[in-house]
């Protein structure tokens, strides 16, 4: 039995990650104090987290624009709860707002599914119709002065190690990608979600109920934007029903990046952690270095072409695992 | 006119061809056969270009072709006509005839003189049609014949045929042959690739046989026999195609029960354990259709489906497979694989909740199981972690298949089990499905091979126009009966 080498295909991502921080650190000035990658590393971690929301729909072959929309909702519905001033257990607008999160996700699953409307549309109308909901609900304004036993979770800072600080949002995010690199890779759940985002009709004709698979990956997606949206609420103290309106760009961003497949069946969780480390520490490399917001937008997107190309080439290197066997022609094997 | 010298073309882990020495003549059908992966397609390429050689020399009118390139090779005279049609459905037959090869007058199309042109191409082939009918709008027949004008509007020298008469009818495949017949008399060579034995002796002047990328020999259809040739195509004999040892069958696994749906109306059968009931009938006659209701794939409007005697929710994949239905889909890339995922992945779908605990897989055991089928099915792969879009046809084939016993079914259901595929090939899977019943299982096999129904089953189903016409035992059935029951109800044919 030969040895499978294709696991390192799988670690591209890291290896683009690897080349922009080598660029950063020659041409930005003091780019990799241990302050500086802690910041990269906390910003990276909410990017994160809403790159698994849009990795998971990706994955079945779909896409959700609403994760932006889903966090601003659900949030603002429980706002109230969160303030300061509200005597309700801390827990209990946590969960709701989990739960708000799933049943917009579930609502997209069943639009597509059920109504057999693609992702893309389904997830682009929950987009408005949940931003809307979220703005008829809290009228002008926002609410402004979140407990701090929520905020704690975001902006907490647990110890520090020679000025790198190990903050709340890391320990947060990491637990979260363990619980769902588990989900993804090791559960027959996460098996089917990646043979359905393969190819749906082989998916069916095995057994696989696909459309649950869809609908399952959708409530999903909305309950990681709930969690999402509790974690940026409390990083910025207010629910507001503005927040988030490019975030569903961002998740593309990070997914993308991160090595996953528009046309699904492909993507992994490691490769969200490592998209979401790139755009991190591009934002910060180039504001270190001053350059505008606008251009840092432009050289973004060169990036997300960039990664996609490289990400596609492993793949297809990957593809050939066990091609390397030596043939010969009759002729050659006589001689 | 085309000339192909010591040819060979390695891939990854393949030695595709393997010196190859091929001359075509002017006006002469060229027939090229062998099983699949034997390399005929392979060779095409090198003529159209879309592969290199690595070795060997390629000649076009006597001139070695140095460099090569789809856009080169049209050039010099070589029209292929693909088993999947490369016509555009949204433009009109004129459109996709000059696609690319527009005739101008100044910046515009000179639309009149490509009218014209069209229509003179298409009555060369004894079509009467508008050149600006939509392509979408013709047959599948129809739309072969517009691809061959589109060849013909090249002035091409040499037409290579890939499986031309696959989607075709009786009536199509004979205008095509009077086709054939006309360009050869007026000195168009043709490479012409068939599975189909019986029509090469109509078409052909010259065979080909080739076998694992080797040429077997040349020889003139006039000289050899159908046996003689089915025996150099498999590489060696094949004593009986149909290996069935029948036994007496067992218990019932499958009632179906007044079944009423989209294709198919009130239909009732049984199959027992330890039986093959084929299901026969014409193109068209609701069998595909009745096999994905029994299987949960479509929905059905009324009757009832018995497992064992008990009922099955209808539409539910899911629960067909819980109650140990299996369906081997006629499309095996689109339906029955993941060609982005591994071999290993693509087998244990099927088996994913009995092999782990809990909804967490077992990667060990999955790994074990694995080896173990592709052992005893002779899967040809360095490693159970290759993707399955990277195996070759039958191999992926054979993927397909471990899927299924691995889910240790009651009923497996084959649809068109062996279409497509080589002699050889065909009476491994033959010897396979014996095999099933013999242990006990039950099998439902819709085949438009008579011989093969025939051949293999123990009873014989006949649909026509979505009602079952007809039950015959193996022992009373025959050609002529079955076709009988196939035309039933009225008497039009396909």
């Amino acid at each position: 039995m030969m040895r499978d080498n294709g696991r390192i295909y799988d670690f591209s991502t890291f290896f683009i990650l690897i080349a922009i921080i080598i660029a950063f650190s020659i041409f930005g000035n003091s780019f990799l104090k241990a302050g500086n990658i802690s910041n990269i590393i906390n910003q990276a971690s909410f990017l994160a987290i809403i790159g698994v929301a849009q990795l998971v729909v990706i994955l079945t072959g779909g896409i959700n624009l609403s994760i932006g929309s889903i966090m601003a909702l659900s949030t603002v519905l429980c706002g109230p709860m969160m303030l300061r001033e509200s005597t309700v257990p801390v827990i209990v607008p946590i969960i709701l707002t989990l739960v708000f999160g799933s049943l917009v996700g579930l609502l997209n699953g069943f639009m597509v599914t059920k109504l057999n409307i693609p992702a893309f549309l389904a997830t682009f109308a929950t987009m408005y119709v949940a931003r809307g909901a979220a703005w008829l609900y809290i009228g002008q304004g926002v609410y402004y002065g979140i407990k701090e036993s929520i905020r704690f979770w975001a902006t907490g800072v647990l110890f520090e190690v020679g000025g790198f600080r190990v903050t709340m949002p890391m320990v947060v995010v990491t637990i979260f990608l363990l619980i769902m690199w588990f989900v993804i890779s090791k559960t027959n759940l996460g098996r089917r979600l990646y043979f359905t985002g393969s190819n749906t009709t082989a998916a069916e004709f095995s057994g696989v109920p696909t459309k649950r698979i869809v609908v399952i990956a959708h409530v999903l997606s909305g309950l990681i934007s709930g969690i999402a949206g509790i974690m940026y609420v409390a990083r910025i103290n207010a629910a507001d029903a503005n927040l988030g309106t490019q975030y569903h760009f961002d998740a593309i961003s990070v997914a993308l990046i991160g090595g996953a497949v528009m046309s699904g069946g492909v993507g992994s969780i490691w490769g969200v952690a490592g998209g979401a480390l790139i755009i991190a520490v591009i934002q910060s490399g180039m504001n270190n270095m001053q350059i505008p917001s606008e251009v840092q937008k432009a050289f973004l997107g060169v990036v997300i072409i960039f990664a996609v190309f490289f990400n596609n080439w492993f793949q297809e290197k990957k593809m050939k695992v066990g091609d390397t066997q030596p043939v010969k022609t009759k002729s050659e094997a006589k001689a | 006119m085309v000339e192909f010298r010591h040819i060979t073309k390695r891939f990854p882990g393949v030695l595709a061809l393997d010196d190859i020495n091929i001359e075509l003549k002017p006006g002469e059908v060229h027939v090229l056969i062998g099983e699949n992966g034997a390399g005929k397609s392979t060779l095409m390429k090198v003529l159209s270009g879309a592969y290199k050689q690595d070795e060997g020399e390629l000649l076009i009118d006597g001139k070695v072709v140095e460099k090569n390139s789809p856009i080169i090779s049209s050039s010099l005279g070589i029209g292929m006509i693909y088993q999947e049609l490369n016509l555009i459905p949204e433009l009109s037959i004129m459109k996709n005839i000059f696609l690319g090869n527009e005739k101008k007058k100044g910046i515009f199309d000179d639309k009149k003189y490509m009218y014209q042109k069209s229509k003179e191409y298409l009555s060369m082939l004894h079509l009467d049609i508008d050149p600006n009918t939509l392509v979408k709008n013709l047959g599948v027949g129809t739309q072969q014949m517009v691809e061959i004008a589109k060849a013909i509007s090249k002035n091409s020298k040499v037409l290579v045929l890939d499986e031309p008469t696959s989607s075709l009818t009786d009536s199509e495949i004979k205008e095509l042959f009077s086709i054939i017949k006309m360009l050869k008399e007026k000195g168009v060579g043709m490479f012409y690739i068939s599975h189909r034995l019986e029509e090469l002796y109509e078409v052909g002047d010259r065979v080909t046989i080739m076998r694992d990328g080797t040429k077997v020999g040349t020889y003139d259809l006039n000289e050899i026999k159908m046996d003689e040739m089915i025996e150099k195509i498999a590489g060696r004999k094949i004593e009986n195609l149909y290996p069935r040892n029948r036994i007496k069958h067992g218990d019932c696994v499958l009632e179906v029960k007044n079944l009423t749906g989209k294709g198919f109306e009130n239909i009732s059968l049984k199959v027992y354990s330890g039986e093959i009931a084929g299901l026969s009938g014409l193109v068209g006659a609701g069998r595909t259709e009745l096999a994905r209701a029994i299987f949960g794939i479509d929905n059905y409007t009324s009757g009832e489906i018995f497992v064992n005697g008990v009922k099955i929710n209808k539409n539910s994949t899911g629960e067909a497979v819980k109650a140990g239905i299996g369906l081997l889909p006629e499309d095996r890339k689109i339906q029955g694989l993941a060609l982005k995922k591994n071999i290993r992945e693509n087998m244990v779908i099927t088996v994913l909740s009995s092999l782990g605990k809990k909804g967490v897989v077992n990667l060990k055991k999955e790994k074990e199981v694995c080896q173990k089928y592709v052992d005893e099915l002779e899967i040809a792969t360095p490693t159970i972690e290759k993707l399955a879009g990277f195996l070759s046809g039958g191999t992926q084939q054979k993927v397909v298949i471990a899927k299924w016993l691995m889910a240790n079914l009651k009923l497996f259901i084959f649809d068109e089990p062996t279409r497509g595929i080589d002699v050889g090939a065909k009476s491994e899977i033959y010897r396979l499905m014996d095999e099933l019943v013999a242990k006990g299982a039950a099998v439902l096999m819709i085949s438009s091979d008579l011989p093969e129904v025939l051949g293999m089953s123990d009873r014989i189903y006949v649909m026509s126009q979505g009602k079952m016409t007809g039950c015959l035992n193996h022992d009373e059935a025959d050609q002529n009966l079955v076709l009988t029951y196939a035309y039933n109800q009225k008497e039009e044919a396909v």
